[in-house]
C-alpha cells in the first residue's frame, strides 16, 4: 500500500513538472543605455522565457553637431552576435532604408497571441505601413520575427530589402584593446544542406539553406579567448526573391534577403546564446533540438 | 617738562582734531596731480553736524557770455548744494560774489565755486588749465573749484556747423571735490544709487589739487537715455533704483560724461538721403560688380555699398559738403547733420559686407593691383585696405582744397577696418580714424588677439604718418552678460596696451548698447572711470564700494562673488571664439550660492537690501540660461508631408499641423510674451508655411525689414554648406540671401533671388498672418528625399518696444548662428 502510494504521488509529480506550462514574459519600457542623453528615444522590449532572453530597443539619436537623428533597432542578447556594435536589422522598403524613418516610443506595442509573447513595432515608409513583430515561443530559445505590411498603407510595396547583421562568435581586440576589424577571422557558415566557407565574394543562398549556423573555426568558443561560438539565422524562403550571404574575413557578417513585393508576411528567427558554447557542443545541441530552430507548423 | 609734553600731546594731536576722512590719494579715485598745498590754518566745514561754510560764485557770469554751449558753475553749485544736504541734513546757503565780504562775515569759510575776482586773485586763470580740467584749492577761510568752462567763452560754438561739446571743467571739480571729499560715490541714479556718507566734522587741511581727462570725448549721453526711454523702461527699473525721471540722463554728469570734441568718424553719409538728391548719380554713388550687381538698397541701411573705386563719388561728395558749408547746414543732401562741422567731414560705410568675388574681378582693382596676396594674408577684411586708401587719400587731397582746416574724418571698421600697407596710396596729414574692434576692451587678456589688434593699430599709425588713432570704438558684449558685467573694468587697460597708437586727444568710447546698463552698474561705472583717467585702479575703486554700498556682513560676500566671476571671465571668456561661451557649472553653482549667502546677512527693507535686489536682478536668468544652454537638445521638427487630397483645402490641414515649438533664444527658462505660430509642410515642389502672430506690432512703410517686426526663416539643405536666409515683415519686399559657409565661410550674397518664391501677408485684428512658399529649385541642392533633413532656424522679432524674441533654437541672439540650429526632417506620407 504505500509503495503504491508513494508511486502514485512521484508519478502526478512528474505529470505536474512536465505538463508546467512555460511562459513567456515580455516588458515594454524605456531601456538603460550608455549615454542616454544622446537619444530622444530608447524604448525596447525584453523577452524571455526559461531558455533564453532577448532585448531590443528602439532608437533615435538627436540631432547632435552637425549628426542627423538616426533611427536604429539595437538588440542585447549577449556578448557579440547581433550586438550593438553591428546594425543588425536594416529593412528598406521602397528605397527607404529604416535609420531615415520618424518614429515615436508609442510605435512599440505589446503582442501576446496565446503563449507566445513579445511586441510589435510599426513602421511608416512614407506611406507604406510595416509591422514588425518579434516574439518568443515558450519552447524555444529563438527570437521569432515576422514583417508584415498593415492594410492602412497608402502606398504600395514596390521594393522590399532585409539585411540582418551579426558578428558571429567575436570581434577581436588586439592586446591594446583595439578592435580588429578584418584578415583575422575563419567565418563559417552551416546549413541543413551544406557548410559554407568565408569567401571574398557574395554567395547566392538556397532556398534549402533555411537555417544558417554562423560561427568562427579559429574563434570557436571552446575556451575564455575563443569567442563565444555560433549565432544562428533563420530564413523563410517562400516570401524571398535573392538571398545573399557576405561572409568575408571581417567582423560582420550579413544575410541579403530581397523580398517578394507582394510578401504578406515574412518570418525569422534569430537565435543567440548568452552563455559561451562552442561550435561542437552547439552541433549536438542543434540535433538533438532540431524542433525548437524550426518554423511551428 | 610738564608744558613741553603739553605743547608735544597737542601737537601730535593737532592733526587727530582736525583731521578729515578724506584721503587726496584715494585710490578708488582716478589720480589727480597734487600740488605744493598753500601755506594758511585748516578750513573748516563742518563742526558737529552744522555748516559753517556758504557757497560763493559769479551768478551773472555765465549769463553774460555771447556762445551756445552748456553751463558748468551753476549745475557745479547745484551739486555742491545737494551733495552737502544729503550729508548733513542741511542746504548750504549760495550768495553771489558781490556779497563776499558780508558772507565771510557770516560764515569761517567760503567754497568759492568757478571763475571770478577772488579765483583769479588766488592765482587760478581758468583760462590756462586744460581742456576740460580743474583745479580745486584751499586758501584762508575757503577753497576753490573752478575748471576750465566754455560757458566764458565768448563765440564759442557761435558758427552752426561748430557742433562743438562743452567744456564743464567746474562742474567736474565739484563732483570731484564731492567724492574725494565728502566722500559721496555716484553709482546710479534714482534714490538708492548713491552712497552719502553723514558728515559730523569736516575740516579742510591745505591743499591744492588738479586734474583734466586723459580723453578728450567719454561715453555717449544717448547711453543714458536708452535706459529711461520709455515709461516702461521706468517701470522695469523703478522698483529697484526709486523714483526716476523719463529720459533724463543728467547723472551722466556725476560720471562727467562730455566732450569738446565735434562729433565725426561715423557712418556718413545716409544713403537714402544721398540717393534722393542725386537720383541721376546712383551708379556714382553705389557700387556695381563687374557681374552686375549693384549694391543699392532704397529704404534701407544696410545692402548699400559705396562705390569708393569711382572717385567721382568723392567730387559728388565735395559738391554735397560744399552746398552744405555755404548754406550752413541748411542745404545737406546726405544728412551729413553733425558728422560734417567745422572741424570734420565724416566718411563712413554702411554696414554691408562686399564679398571677395564681387570685387576681385574689378577692372580698375586689376588695374591698379588693388588687392594683392598680401593683401588676402592679412585676412578678408583686409582685402578692401588700398581700395579705400586710394580713395582716402583722393578725398582728403580734395578737402584740403577745398575745405582748409578741415579733416577727413574716417571710421574703420568691418571690412574698411584695416589701413594700407602700400606707399601709392599714402594718406595725407588731414586724415584722422575711427577704429573700431569688437575685441576690445573683451579680449585685452587674449593674447593672440591683442597681437592681432596691435599690429592693425601700428599699421595705421605708420599709414597716419606716425600718428596716432584720434577715436577708439569699444564694444561691450551684447550677447554674454557675464562678460558684460566685467567688461568696464577692462576698458582702463586698452590704452596701456596701445600706447602711442591711441591718442589722448580724442576719444575712447565703451559701446554699451541695450537698455540694461544698471544692472551692471559698476562695469558701466568703471569704463566711465577708465574713460576719464585709464590709470585708475579699477580693482581699489570697485573693490572700495562694497562695503560702502552694501554693509560690513554682505559687502564681502559680494565681493567674493565679484572677484569669482571675473576670474571666470577672464579664465573662460577670454580665450573663447564664441560671443557667448558656456561657463563651468561648478563656478555658477557659486556664484549662485554666493548671492543667495548675500542675501541672508541683509535686513528686509534696509537700504542695502534695496540696493542688492538691483544687483541680484539680473543673474538667476543668466544662471538658469546657462543651464539650458548645457541640457539644450536640438530640436527636430518633423515637416507634414502633404497628400494630394490634401491640397485642396490647406487651410485645413494648417489646423491640423503642429506648429514648430519656440523658445527664448536667449535661453532663459521663460517662454517669450509672444509665441507666434509657424508651422511648415511640404510637397515635391517645395516647403509651404504658414505663419500667425498675435501680438503688438510695428510696421511701418518708412523703415526696412529689420526695423519692423518680422519673420525669419533659415534652411541650410543637405551637408549644411549654404545657409538661405529668408525675411519679412508685413509691408516690405522680402529679404533674401544665401551664404556658402562650407568648406570656408564666405561673404552674404544679398542678391540672391529665390524665383517662385510666393508670400501672402495681411494684417489681423491681433496682429498678422500669412502663408508662403518656397520652392525646391530655389536651392543650389537638390530636392530632399523622404525622411530627409536640413538644418534650421526660425525667428520672430517683434520690434515694437518692448521688444521681444522668439525662435526654433537656442542661437542667444544670433540668429546666424547655425552651430545651435535644430533640424526639420521631411516626413513621410502618413507620418
Amino acid at each position: 500500500m504505500k509503495k503504491l502510494c508513494l508511486a502514485t504521488c512521484i508519478t502526478l509529480a512528474a505529470a505536474v513538472l512536465t505538463a508546467a506550462p512555460a511562459t513567456v514574459t515580455a516588458v515594454i519600457k524605456d531601456m538603460p543605455i550608455y549615454q542616454p542623453q544622446n537619444y530622444s528615444i530608447r524604448k525596447g522590449c525584453s523577452i524571455s522565457n526559461q531558455h533564453g532572453q532577448y532585448t531590443f530597443t528602439l532608437v533615435r539619436t538627436k540631432a547632435l553637431g552637425k549628426a542627423k537623428p538616426d533611427t536604429q533597432l539595437r538588440m542585447n542578447a549577449g556578448t557579440w552576435g547581433f550586438s550593438p556594435q553591428v546594425r543588425f536589422f536594416n529593412l528598406v522598403i521602397n528605397g527607404i532604408a529604416g535609420q531615415k524613418l520618424v518614429v515615436k516610443p508609442e510605435d512599440i506595442k505589446a503582442y501576446r497571441d496565446g503563449e507566445n509573447a513579445g511586441a510589435d513595432i510599426l513602421f511608416n515608409y512614407d506611406g507604406t505601413k510595416i509591422c514588425l513583430r518579434f516574439y518568443m515561443r515558450p519552447d524555444s530559445p529563438v527570437l521569432w520575427g515576422v514583417i508584415m505590411p498593415l492594410p492602412d498603407s497608402v502606398e504600395p510595396i514596390k521594393s522590399a530589402y532585409l539585411e540582418i547583421s551579426l558578428t558571429a562568435s567575436q570581434l577581436v581586440l588586439s592586446k591594446e584593446r583595439k578592435a580588429i576589424f578584418k584578415d583575422v577571422y575563419s567565418r563559417q557558415v552551416i546549413t541543413p544542406v551544406r557548410t559554407i566557407d568565408q569567401n571574398k565574394n557574395m554567395i547566392r543562398l538556397k532556398p534549402e539553406d533555411t537555417r544558417l549556423v554562423f560561427q568562427d573555426t579559429i574563434y570557436d568558443g571552446s575556451g575564455p579567448d575563443k569567442g563565444q561560438g555560433p549565432c544562428v539565422v533563420i530564413v523563410d524562403h517562400s516570401q524571398v526573391e535573392v538571398a545573399n550571404l557576405r561572409l568575408t574575413n571581417f567582423y560582420a557578417s550579413v544575410v541579403s534577403l530581397k523580398l517578394k513585393p507582394d510578401f504578406k508576411e515574412f518570418r525569422f528567427g534569430l537565435f543567440q546564446q548568452n552563455a559561451r558554447i562552442s561550435n561542437s557542443d552547439f552541433a549536438k545541441r542543434l540535433a538533438a533540438e532540431a524542433d525548437k530552430f524550426d518554423f511551428k507548423k | 617738562m610738564k608744558r613741553i609734553k603739553l605743547f608735544f600731546s597737542v601737537f601730535l594731536l593737532l592733526p587727530i582734531l582736525f583731521s578729515s576722512a578724506y584721503d587726496l590719494k584715494n585710490r578708488a579715485l582716478t589720480p589727480v596731480d597734487i600740488n605744493e598745498p598753500p601755506k594758511h590754518k585748516p578750513v573748516e566745514m563742518i563742526r558737529n553736524g552744522n555748516l559753517c561754510f556758504a557757497i560763493v560764485y559769479d551768478k551773472r557770469i555765465e549769463r553774460s557770455v555771447r556762445n551756445r554751449t552748456v553751463k558748468s558753475i551753476f549745475p557745479a553749485v547745484k551739486a555742491l548744494e545737494n551733495a552737502f544736504f544729503r550729508c548733513t541734513g542741511t542746504k548750504p546757503e549760495v550768495f553771489d560774489i558781490s556779497e563776499l565780504a558780508s558772507v565771510q562775515k557770516k560764515f569761517s569759510s567760503v567754497i568759492l565755486v568757478g571763475d571770478n575776482t577772488l579765483t583769479r586773485k588766488l592765482g587760478i586763470d581758468v583760462r590756462k588749465l586744460p581742456d576740460q580740467g580743474f583745479m580745486i584749492k584751499t586758501f584762508e577761510g575757503g577753497v576753490v573749484i573752478a575748471g576750465s568752462d566754455s560757458s566764458l567763452v565768448e563765440n564759442y560754438n557761435s558758427h552752426p556747423l561748430d557742433f562743438k561739446g562743452g567744456s564743464t571743467g567746474t562742474m567736474y571739480g565739484a563732483y570731484d571735490f564731492i567724492e574725494r571729499i565728502l566722500g559721496v560715490r555716484f553709482f546710479y541714479p534714482g534714490d538708492y544709487g548713491t552712497h552719502y556718507p553723514k558728515q559730523k566734522d569736516l575740516t579742510l587741511q591745505p591743499m591744492s589739487y588738479s586734474d583734466y581727462p586723459r580723453f578728450n570725448t567719454r561715453g555717449s549721453l544717448y547711453t543714458f537715455y536708452c535706459q529711461v526711454e520709455s515709461p516702461a523702461h521706468l517701470k522695469k527699473y523703478e522698483p529697484f533704483m526709486g523714483k526716476l525721471k523719463l529720459q533724463d540722463t543728467s547723472f551722466a554728469d556725476c560720471w562727467r560724461v562730455g566732450g569738446t570734441l565735434p562729433k565725426g568718424g561715423s557712418h556718413c553719409p545716409t544713403p537714402q538721403v544721398l540717393a534722393k538728391n542725386y537720383p541721376d548719380k546712383l551708379n556714382t554713388i553705389f557700387y556695381k560688380s563687374s557681374s552686375g550687381v549693384f549694391y543699392y538698397e532704397p529704404g534701407a541701411h544696410t545692402g548699400n555699398y559705396y562705390n569708393v573705386l569711382d572717385l567721382k563719388f568723392a567730387d559728388l561728395l565735395i559738391d554735397a559738403i560744399r552746398e552744405y558749408y555755404r548754406s550752413n547746414g541748411k542745404v545737406d543732401k546726405g544728412l551729413f547733420a553733425h558728422q560734417v562741422n567745422n572741424k570734420f567731414i565724416s566718411f563712413g560705410i554702411c554696414d554691408t559686407y562686399l564679398p571677395e568675388s564681387m570685387i576681385i574681378h574689378d577692372p580698375v582693382v586689376k588695374k591698379l593691383n588693388l588687392i594683392t596676396e598680401a593683401d588676402k594674408q592679412r585676412g578678408p577684411d583686409a582685402l578692401m585696405a588700398n581700395i579705400y586708401a586710394r580713395f582716402y587719400q583722393y578725398f582728403a587731397n580734395r578737402i584740403k582744397q577745398e575745405f582748409p582746416g578741415k579733416k577727413l574724418f574716417v571710421l574703420a571698421y568691418y571690412n574698411s577696418r584695416f589701413a594700407s600697407l602700400d606707399l601709392r596710396w599714402k594718406l595725407p596729414d588731414n586724415v584722422e580714424i575711427n577704429y573700431c574692434d569688437f575685441r576690445l576692451p573683451l579680449k585685452v587678456h587674449n593674447q593672440k588677439e591683442m597681437k592681432n589688434v596691435l599690429e592693425i593699430c601700428e599699421q595705421w599709425y605708420k599709414a597716419l604718418g606716425n600718428r596716432p588713432i584720434l577715436k577708439l570704438w569699444l564694444y561691450s558684449s551684447r550677447y554674454d552678460p557675464f562678460a558684460k558685467a566685467v567688461a568696464g573694468e577692462l576698458v582702463g587697460e586698452v590704452p596701456r596696451k596701445l600706447g602711442k597708437y591711441l591718442s589722448r586727444e580724442g576719444c575712447m568710447f565703451l559701446d554699451d548698447t541695450g537698455d540694461d546698463m544698471w544692472f551692471y552698474y559698476y562695469s558701466a561705472y568703471a569704463a566711465h572711470r577708465s574713460q576719464w583717467n585709464p590709470e585708475w585702479d579699477a580693482d581699489a575703486g570697485i573693490d572700495e564700494h562694497w562695503d560702502l554700498f552694501y554693509g560690513k556682513k554682505c559687502g564681502p560676500v559680494l565681493k567674493e562673488f565679484h572677484k569669482l566671476l571675473k576670474d571666470m571671465y577672464i579664465q573662460h571668456g577670454t580665450n573663447s571664439a564664441e560671443s557667448s561661451p558656456l561657463y563651468p557649472l561648478e563656478t555658477l553653482n557659486r556664484l549662485e550660492a554666493l548671492l543667495k549667502q548675500a542675501e541672508k546677512t541683509l535686513e528686509p527693507g534696509s537700504l542695502e537690501m534695496q540696493r542688492f535686489k538691483l544687483f541680484a536682478a539680473p543673474w538667476p536668468d543668466h544662471f538658469s540660461s546657462q543651464r539650458n544652454r548645457i541640457n539644450y537638445e536640438k530640436p527636430t521638427y518633423n515637416v507634414h508631408r502633404i497628400l494630394d487630397r490634401e491640397r485642396k483645402n490647406m487651410k485645413q490641414l494648417w489646423k491640423t499641423i503642429k506648429p514648430i515649438p519656440m523658445l527664448d533664444p536667449m535661453a532663459s527658462s521663460k517662454p517669450p510674451e509672444y509665441i507666434p505660430f509657424v508651422a511648415l509642410a511640404w510637397g515635391t515642389d517645395g516647403i509651404y508655411g504658414t505663419f500667425k502672430i498675435d501680438a503688438p506690432m510695428l510696421a511701418d512703410p518708412k523703415k526696412d525689414v529689420w526695423s519692423n517686426c518680422n519673420l525669419e526663416l533659415f534652411f541650410l539643405p543637405g551637408n549644411g554648406e549654404i545657409k538661405y536666409h529668408f525675411a519679412f515683415d508685413l509691408l516690405n519686399k522680402p529679404y533674401f540671401s544665401k551664404q556658402r559657409i562650407l568648406p570656408i565661410p564666405q561673404p552674404t550674397n544679398t542678391s540672391y533671388k529665390p524665383d517662385g518664391f510666393k508670400l501672402n501677408r495681411k494684417k489681423t485684428e491681433d496682429g498678422w498672418e500669412g502663408d508662403f512658399f518656397i520652392p525646391f529649385s530655389a536651392f543650389e541642392e537638390s530636392a530632399p528625399e523622404t525622411y530627409d533633413c536640413w538644418s534650421f532656424n526660425v525667428v520672430y522679432s517683434k520690434m515694437l518696444k518692448p521688444r521681444v524674441r522668439a525662435g526654433s533654437s537656442l542661437t542667444l541672439g544670433l540668429n546666424h548662428n547655425t552651430n545651435m540650429y535644430g533640424m526639420i526632417q521631411f516626413a513621410g506620407k502618413g507620418d
